[in-house]
């Protein structure tokens, strides 16, 4: 008697595990999920919404900027192509490298890879071309503005000025007054005759210098305050606007408003799903709309004001 | 009677004799179709840094204890900045290596003063966990450059490996046993 | 073990922080796996464990040899090398390699693979006897073997062919191994398991005590090749060393009922109709098989959500038609990876036509199975003494000292 009953619980004890087995494997996969959702600044909200967006399947984005007629060019793995302010395409030219930046001024559109500088026409034609300037540059941003065309490149940490026929007269960032750029993201951008702005990312500051390469003062300090820039070097990439500036930051990935003195004026866009890594790239004319070029899905943002 | 018992006799032995010869002719055939698909050297798991989304599940799944995964740091990616985003939790008061202002729960990450204004951020491989945070913060606000590797010495090469079944990106895959890591500072 | 140093290669895509005072870029220093040649000892001491096992239970006829050897294996495949490389894993990499082009299987898998089957076809199920680590187990702890109804017996039986072929399944559409996921010993062979499966393997091993080895008879994959190779084996155990007498005292020693006894002792059925019911099992054969490939076709989409492509594919699809919010950490890794829903879909499409072209034969191997064994009920042969069953029988040598007939040599 008793050996049956130990019997029939050995058995139903193997049939136990065999009916886990086949629970298990029919429900493999639906795990309880928790998320760990970053904490940001939920308190402030966005006054900016995304009006538009077109994705740019021409290659993987990098860059944007914008003419005063509201021309947009976009510029990433070997293209840089045009639209018009509906969004839709009005060329594109095939580049021989990776387009890391763009800047217009006038009729013509320069277009920076990591050591050269293409120079093309407002309907898409290739006029010339400058550098490499320094052996292992990598360049981030180019503005170009009045006579000049200021360059920055990371790998060296220096900003380049040159004439609009491509000479260099002048560099910011020598050793006395070195810049500390730790990652690809290097933005200057000029600003009247003679004044440029530059993002100091080692230091969390924009800085205000002379093109003749003295610093007239700075903004900006560490933290993950509204006011401030996050983590170990931001701002990613910023742009001039009336108001004063737009900046783009990595890590906690926001896009915000500051005044000329570097207070901070709004979010543009702070509660997003953009992946934390991969800043946007922001270019506008007017103030009023601001574009944004997202790498990690290649899509061109537009935004305006609520 | 006896006739038909020899028939069977032969019967089956013939049966059992075929039966032999297809055994043994499909174990040897199933060598010869894999003779182009055989590796003398084998395999190890091994994660692929750019696909891994440092979801945290390398700490806990591993059937070691603590894991075989653990943080590896490419210095020539390094941007050994004062304000490491892997070392570091966001929002700190003070730039300081207090164990309040670490991302590390464990303690492994070493902070040391090179020159102004840089600083070497060196992995503890005895105290990292896996937990992924430093690898989080870095991708995020750094250059990517601290990255979780299975270290083989540590791994049992199972045959079904606990975290590979689990990794939400399928980040991990077996490689060959003559390029055991796949490190991010090689390209 | 090797310590293999890096030589750092310029990255020049990472602006690199310019160090004036001298320092210098650490050198990695990346430990590498054990040493291939291990492995390779490993299939020696297999190859030789083997052998022994064979000339144990063969020729010196020794169940205390065959216990040692069992011990050994279970400290040395078992505890030692933690379970892992097996040689019931191996089914998963030879299913996976014979179907997968991207894949090449590990020699010392393969041999893991074919050196047990290439013994069976020799000198019977005698790696299950004392090699397999999970047979050491069961048979070191199995005390009051108890037995079990004829009937719950040959439907138990009928797991491990349900299981090889799921196995078989999921490795060649490279979407699970489920023989390691739900192995219930190497939980305690490592020290260290998930908790469902440290309950599973002790109450296994608890049951054992009574019915013994239920994995080997109801769950192990790789014995069903076993079973198959070991019918054909030219020398098997033999529970007498001479002469059977018909004693019957062996009758009862067997706990896995694997003993034939010879025919004086068991009714024989009337040849016509045991002819008839022999054609008519012929006839189903093939009705089975049919049946099989096409319930286990229709079965290929239920299947395939084992694997992780479906079922994330099945999710994001979820999300998008009924609003159920993808949270599952795959979810979440595959909206930052950046593929497109397309692509996923497309894989989700490719994995679905491999089940549907691979789950038929799965089905139809198992109408296979069951139509032979319905045939082999009603065959019968003739026997003369007391046999193991060549298919069933582990080899491991407990009838012998059942058996009072005295060696040839002895006398």
């Amino acid at each position: 008697m008793g050996k049956k009953y130990i019997a029939l619980i050995s058995l139903l004890i193997i049939l136990a595990f065999i009916g886990y087995i086949v629970y298990d494997t029919v429900t493999s996969g639906k795990e309880k999920q928790d998320i760990e959702t970053v904490t940001q600044d939920s308190s402030i909200p966005d006054q900016w919404f995304i009006f538009n967006s077109v994705q740019i399947s021409d290659g993987k984005l990098h860059s944007v900027t914008v003419s005063e007629d509201g021309a947009i060019f976009t510029g990433g793995d070997e293209f840089v192509s045009c639209y018009n302010p509906d969004l839709t395409r009005k060329w594109i030219l095939k580049s021989p490298s990776v387009i890391s930046a763009l800047s217009v001024d006038g009729d013509t559109i320069y277009a920076a890879s990591s050591e050269t500088i293409y120079l093309i026409s407002n309907d898409g034609k290739p006029i010339s071309e400058w550098g490499p300037y320094e052996a292992n540059s990598i360049i981030t941003s180019i503005s170009a503005s009045g006579t000049n065309v200021a360059f920055a490149d990371a790998g060296n940490k220096r900003i380049f000025i040159l004439k609009k026929n491509g000479e260099v007269v002048s560099m910011i960032g020598q050793s006395d007054k070195s810049l500390i750029i730790p990652s690809p993201y290097f933005d200057v951008a000029l600003y009247g005759e003679n004044k440029l702005y530059l993002a100091n990312t080692g230091n969390r500051r924009i800085e205000i210098w002379t093109t003749g390469g003295s610093l007239l003062s700075q903004f900006g300090e560490p933290g993950a305050a509204p006011e401030a820039f996050c983590g170990c070097c931001n701002p990613a990439h910023f742009a001039v606007i009336p108001q004063g500036f737009v900046t783009a930051e990595k890590g906690i990935n926001r896009i915000k408003i500051l005044d000329p003195d570097g207070r901070f004026v709004e979010f543009v866009s702070s509660k997003n799903s953009f992946t934390p890594s991969v800043p946007l790239d922001v270019a506008s004319a007017d103030g009023k709309t601001i574009y944004a070029a997202n790498p990690a899905d290649s899509k061109l943002y537009v935004y305006k004001r609520r | 009677m006896k006739g038909d018992k020899n028939i069977y006799q032969s019967r089956r032995e013939f049966v059992r004799r075929a039966g032999k010869i297809i055994a043994v002719a499909s174990l040897a055939a199933i060598p010869l179709a894999l003779i182009r698909k055989t590796s003398a050297a084998g395999f190890v798991w091994q994660i692929d840094p750019h696909k891994c989304t440092r979801c945290g599940q390398c700490k806990t799944n591993c059937v070691k204890t603590p894991s075989a995964v653990k943080c590896t740091h490419a210095y020539i990616m390094c941007g050994y900045c004062d304000l490491c985003g892997g070392y570091l939790r966001q929002g700190v008061k003070t730039i300081s290596t207090g164990a309040e202002n670490q991302l590390c729960p464990t303690g492994a990450i070493t902070r040391k003063f090179v020159e102004e204004p840089y600083f070497e951020y060196t992995i503890k491989d005895e105290l990292c966990n896996a937990c992924g945070k430093c690898v989080q913060g870095c991708n995020d606000f750094g250059n990517g450059s601290l990255y979780l590797q299975i270290h083989q010495d540590l791994c049992d090469n199972c045959n079904d490996c606990s975290i590979a079944r689990r990794c939400p990106s399928q980040a991990i895959s077996r490689v060959p046993a003559d390029q055991q890591y796949i490190q991010k500072d090689k390209s | 073990m090797l310590i293999w140093h890096t030589v750092l290669i310029a990255q020049d895509r990472f602006p690199r922080p310019e160090f004036e005072s001298g320092y210098e870029y650490p050198t990695h220093q990346l430990p590498l796996q054990r040493a291939v040649w291990l492995e390779y000892f490993d299939v020696g001491v297999l190859i030789a464990a083997l052998s022994l096992s064979a000339w144990l239970a063969l020729k010196r006829r020794s169940r205390q040899g065959l216990i040692w050897v069992a011990v050994f294996s279970l400290a040395y495949f078992g505890f030692y090398r933690e379970g892992c490389i097996c040689a019931v894993g191996s089914v998963q990499n030879v299913a996976m390699a014979l179907f997968n082009r991207d894949y090449s299987i590990p020699l010392t898998a393969l041999l893991f693979f074919l050196i047990p089957l290439i013994f069976a076809i020799a000198f019977g199920r005698v790696f299950c006897a004392g090699i397999c680590p999970f047979g050491a187990i069961q048979e070191l702890t199995g005390f009051r073997p108890v037995k079990l109804p004829k009937a719950v017996e040959s439907v138990m039986a009928a797991i491990p062919f349900v299981y090889l072929a799921l196995a078989v399944l999921f490795a060649a559409t490279k979407s699970q191994f489920i023989i390691c996921r739900y192995d219930p010993f190497v939980g305690i062979f490592r020290l260290d398991a998930p908790f469902t499966m440290i309950i599973f393997g002790a109450l296994l091993l608890l049951s054992g005590i009574f019915i013994n080895r239920p994995y080997c008879r109801y769950l192990c994959p790789y014995g069903v090749l076993l079973n198959l190779f070991s019918r054909f084996a030219g020398r098997h155990l033999t529970i007498t060393p001479a002469e059977c007498t018909d004693c019957r005292l062996c009758e009862d020693s067997c706990p896995y009922d694997a003993i034939l006894p010879s025919d004086s002792s068991v009714y024989i059925e009337q040849p016509v109709k045991s002819r008839r019911r022999f054609i008519i099992y012929m006839i189903l054969v093939p009705v089975f098989i049919a049946a099989g490939a096409f319930v286990f076709y229709n079965m290929a989409p239920v299947l395939s959500r084992v694997n992780n492509d479906v079922h994330l594919a099945r999710e994001i699809r979820a999300e998008n038609e009924k609003g159920i919010e993808a949270i599952s950490k795959a979810a979440v890794a595959f909206k930052e990876s950046g593929n497109t829903e397309g692509e996923l879909f497309a894989q989700e499409m490719n994995v679905i036509r491999r089940f549907r072209k691979a789950s038929p034969w799965a089905g139809a191997f198992l109408g296979l199975a069951l139509g032979i064994s319905l045939v082999s009920l009603t065959v019968r042969s003739t026997r003369t003494g007391y046999r193991p069953h060549q298919g069933k029988c582990y080899s491991c040598g407990r009838c012998f000292k059942y058996c009072p007939v005295e060696p040839n040599n002895r006398r």
